[in-house]
């Protein structure tokens, strides 16, 4: 099954200004109202939660309503639409999407993918012993730099069942395993995109079932560091970074949201193929993280701490 | 006691993030109903060292009823802290003894 990722996160909210205002300065752009847009066009959709036209909402806090696929051509398409007509109702909308439900209880959606393959530069270095990453006069640290997500990265849930949640994208959908937590779930991508993952999950009760966080790629560690130091001084709320993933080496920084998830930036990970072999650890903070950092600010975004105005 | 605030840098039927620490982080989120107001620690009871709000003073959900977690969505009872829904169910915000005197926000002990 040529599927290459999450293409579109489709929100149920009930405070759409706030929401608008924090994926903007994240640094999507609004493509069409109520569209925040990465660089390749992979986007987040936010829609009133009373909107008729949403799939029903979990029976949870979460505010997600429906996760689109975006797949490589309308034969993955039918495939898709053949495989998961067996066992439940699959359905074709104007557009040509397939909407359906996983084995999780998500609702979830397949379209021809909206992404645009980009042309864009990596983020250069230098380092001794290696032809120059960047041009003699060339600067480095530029905090005018533009820092713009390129394209919708992972998706993590917190799912009641692990197992049941797992074998479905893998022996429905054709998603490949690279590591595990023990207990908590694994990592996964599918077959048309050899990122380590794009698909997360962590085992938990039901009542908390729901999005745990999204991410979107960035240039790099430098263009990581630059957008959520944005986030920082803006007055927004850091929740985790910044710092690297062991599994994946995806440099992370994760901050909260309006949407009532965390929205992530990431950065460098890891690509597989079929040569690899899958690790598996049980879950840990030492497991999850190479190294972490903490923006510290002299000052309160909100103003100086008392005595020291 | 410690000053939190002025009663009026709260708005009426808001919230406000106040005892930064040295990270500029707020430690206390301050809730004002009425003649009252609610004070609990800047922390969501599913996780150790979660803040609640995703914005500095944004801690409302959106017709301002509610405390939101912008870690996992989970909603609060502004009157008690306890959560109505979210990974934290069932458990509750630890309230902060706070005292209104002489138009101020006062802390009666350190949280
Ligand atoms: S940290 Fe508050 S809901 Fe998860």
């Amino acid at each position: 099954m040529r599927i290459i990722g999450p293409d579109e996160l489709i929100f149920g909210v009930d405070n759409i200004e706030a929401c608008r205002a924090f994926l903007s300065d994240y640094g999507l752009s609004e493509s069409a109202p109520d569209c925040f847009e990465a660089l390749d066009r992979t986007a987040v959709i936010l829609r009133d939660r009373n909107d008729p036209a949403l799939p029903p909402p979990l029976p949870t806090a979460t505010r997600l309503r429906e996760t689109i696929w975006g797949v490589e051509d309308q034969a993955t398409l039918d495939a898709i639409a053949a495989e998961l007509s067996k066992d439940r109702e699959v359905t074709v909308d104007a557009d040509g999407r397939l909407h359906t439900v996983d084995d999780g209880g998500f609702r979830i959606g397949f379209q021809v993918t909206r992404r645009i393959v980009l042309d864009l530069p990596p983020e250069r270095i230098n380092s001794p012993g290696a032809a120059p990453g960047r041009a003699p006069n060339e600067i480095g640290a530029n905090e005018d730099a533009p820092a713009r997500p390129r394209t919708l990265s992972h998706i993590v849930f917190f799912v009641p069942d692990m197992d049941r949640m797992a074998n479905f994208y893998i022996d429905r959908l054709g998603f490949v395993v690279t590591d595990k937590f023990t207990n908590t779930g694994p990592f996964l991508r599918p077959q048309a995109n050899d990122d380590h993952h794009v698909l997360f999950m962590i085992q938990t009760p039901e009542y908390m079932q729901g999005l745990e966080h999204l991410a979107f790629h960035m240039q790099g560690p430098t263009e990581l560091m630059l957008a959520g130091s944005r986030m920082v001084k803006k007055g927004y709320e850091s929740f985790w970074g910044p710092g690297r993933h062991k599994f994946g080496s995806n440099w992370f920084w994760y901050f909260n949201s309006p949407l009532g998830t965390h929205v992530e930036y990431d950065a460098d990970m890891d690509k597989h193929d079929g040569d690899w072999t899958l690790r598996e650890v049980p879950m840990s903070k030492e497991a999850a993280q190479m190294f972490l950092f903490e923006n510290v600010a002299k000052w309160a975004p909100g103003g100086p701490p008392p005595g020291k105005g | 006691m410690t000053l939190l605030c002025r009663l009026e840098d709260i708005p009426e039927g808001g919230a406000r993030g106040v005892l930064p620490n040295a990270r500029g982080r707020d430690g206390v989120v301050l809730l004002r109903r009425g003649g009252r107001v609610y004070a609990y620690v800047n922390n969501c009871p599913h996780y150790d060292r979660a803040p609640l709000g995703w914005r500095k003073d944004a801690f409302l959900n959106g017709d301002g009823t509610r405390i939101l977690c912008a870690a996992h969505g989970a909603l609060f009872r502004i009157e008690d802290g306890v959560c109505e829904i979210g990974p934290c169910l069932g458990q509750a915000l630890t309230p902060v003894p706070v005292r209104i005197e002489g138009g101020a926000v006062w802390l009666d002990a350190p949280p």
